[in-house]
């Protein structure tokens, strides 16, 4: 990799395309080991009546990768897929044929969702607010789930950023997040 | 100067992944694009820092035992330590060993803006108050030569009589410095009275404007 002190990674010039392979490849080996801890999940997931084929894994992945580039994030370890499925596989809303739909689902909106809090959420803090709330008051709904909590809470992060001297956390510290 | 790296991507990666896991503080798998690219822009900046850290000690080494001040070695010594200071090391030595070059730097442009404020006169010109007295302080409070070394913070709105060629960062800020301490020490030679005449008379508004005090003097003189 030829680059010249000072130049923009992802610039105006030539080292655009060189910057976006860097990044497909970032992804690509993030992946590498992602396969065999998904369908690994399963064992867990048994006890709920929960699976996951390999087929579906591999959806599940490619979705992954989708999302991840639609949000322009790279994710180089191993993800919040197996985090994800540790947290909602005990829900009440959640069965055999929504599993593999409902885990695409609520990691599409944890992508957008880290992006539209600016990062300021931790993963486990967002998994759990996704949690709380997505078997709380949105008795399982994806789309209330975004539409009122997780818009809710990504406005006010944005709202308090500015002032240093207000804490969102607080206000969501009733919820258990 | 213009220098470049030698590491493929496949090197420069895992030290990127460590360097995200720190910045997130391990609290978050994934990173923006931003951040990524920012972060990227950080590991070669200290692994470019090195290489030039490098190639000036060879050459300062080689230029030192041929004209016979370094006693040490003889010129054929001194060529071949540095030749193996040119050496390359892993992407991750040259990292670990250009942000080691990059805080020294940091350490180093300290010493000179202490040197600088022991008796700084900016003779009445408001840039070069604000950039020495308040700019300087606040770069070095806010730069960060772990994760963004190559920010350089400060617009450095006083200019110098000759362009810098360092691009960004600590290497221009040092410059920068070098550059205002050489500047001071030449017109503390003069009376300050007659450096801020001189400006006064180069403009009537010359404490106002985003000029080079030692330009203005010499273009008096």
């Amino acid at each position: 990799m030829n680059m010249a002190k000072g130049e923009d990674l992802m610039g105006n010039n030539s080292s655009n395309n060189n910057s976006r392979n860097m990044i497909n490849q970032m992804v690509a080996i993030s992946e590498k080991n992602q396969l065999t801890k998904i369908l690994k999940q399963n064992e867990l997931t048994a006890k709920f009546g929960l699976t996951l084929t390999e087929e579906q894994a591999l959806e599940i992945l490619q979705c992954r990768r989708m999302n991840l580039k639609e949000e322009q994030r790279i994710e180089f370890r191993e993800g919040v897929i197996d985090k994800l499925i540790f947290a909602f596989c005990d829900s009440p809303y959640i069965y055999q044929a929504n599993y593999a739909e409902t885990i695409e689902a609520l990691q599409e909106l944890f992508y957008i969702y880290k992006n539209e809090c600016y990062d300021e959420i931790t993963d486990d803090e967002l998994i759990e607010f996704m949690r709380v709330h997505f078997n709380g008051d949105c008795q399982g709904s994806i789309d209330f789930l975004e539409e009122s909590c997780l818009d809710m809470l990504s406005r006010d992060i944005r709202s308090v950023m500015d002032d240093v001297t207000v804490d969102w956390r607080s206000k969501y510290e009733e919820e258990d997040i | 100067m213009k220098t470049e790296i030698n590491y493929s991507l496949e090197e420069l990666l895992p030290i990127v992944e460590k360097l995200s896991i720190k910045y997130t503080r391990n609290e978050s798998s994934s990173i923006s694009y931003e951040t990524a690219e920012q972060l990227m822009d950080a590991v070669c900046y200290c692994i470019m820092e090195l290489d030039t850290r490098n190639r000036i000690d060879a050459l300062e080494e080689n230029a030192a035992s041929r004209s016979g001040f370094d006693t040490k070695t003889s010129g054929a010594q001194g060529a071949a330590r540095g030749i193996m200071t040119l050496e390359y090391p892993t992407a991750e030595e040259a990292y670990q060993r250009g942000y080691k070059a990059v805080t020294a730097k940091v350490e180093a442009a300290l010493g000179v803006y202490e040197e600088i404020m022991q008796d700084f006169r900016d003779y009445g010109s408001l840039a070069y108050r604000d950039t020495i007295e308040k700019g300087m302080p606040a770069f070095f409070n806010f730069y960060d030569p772990l994760f963004a070394p190559q920010e350089t913070i400060l617009t450095l709105d006083y200019p110098t009589l000759k362009p810098l060629d360092a691009a960004c960062g600590i290497d221009l800020l040092y410059d920068y410095l070098v550059a205002i301490r050489e500047e001071q020490r030449f017109l503390a030679a003069f009376p300050e009275e007659m450096v801020r005449e001189a400006l006064r008379n180069y403009h009537f508004l010359g404490g106002e404007l985003f000029i080079n005090v030692m330009e203005a003097f010499m273009g008096e003189q």
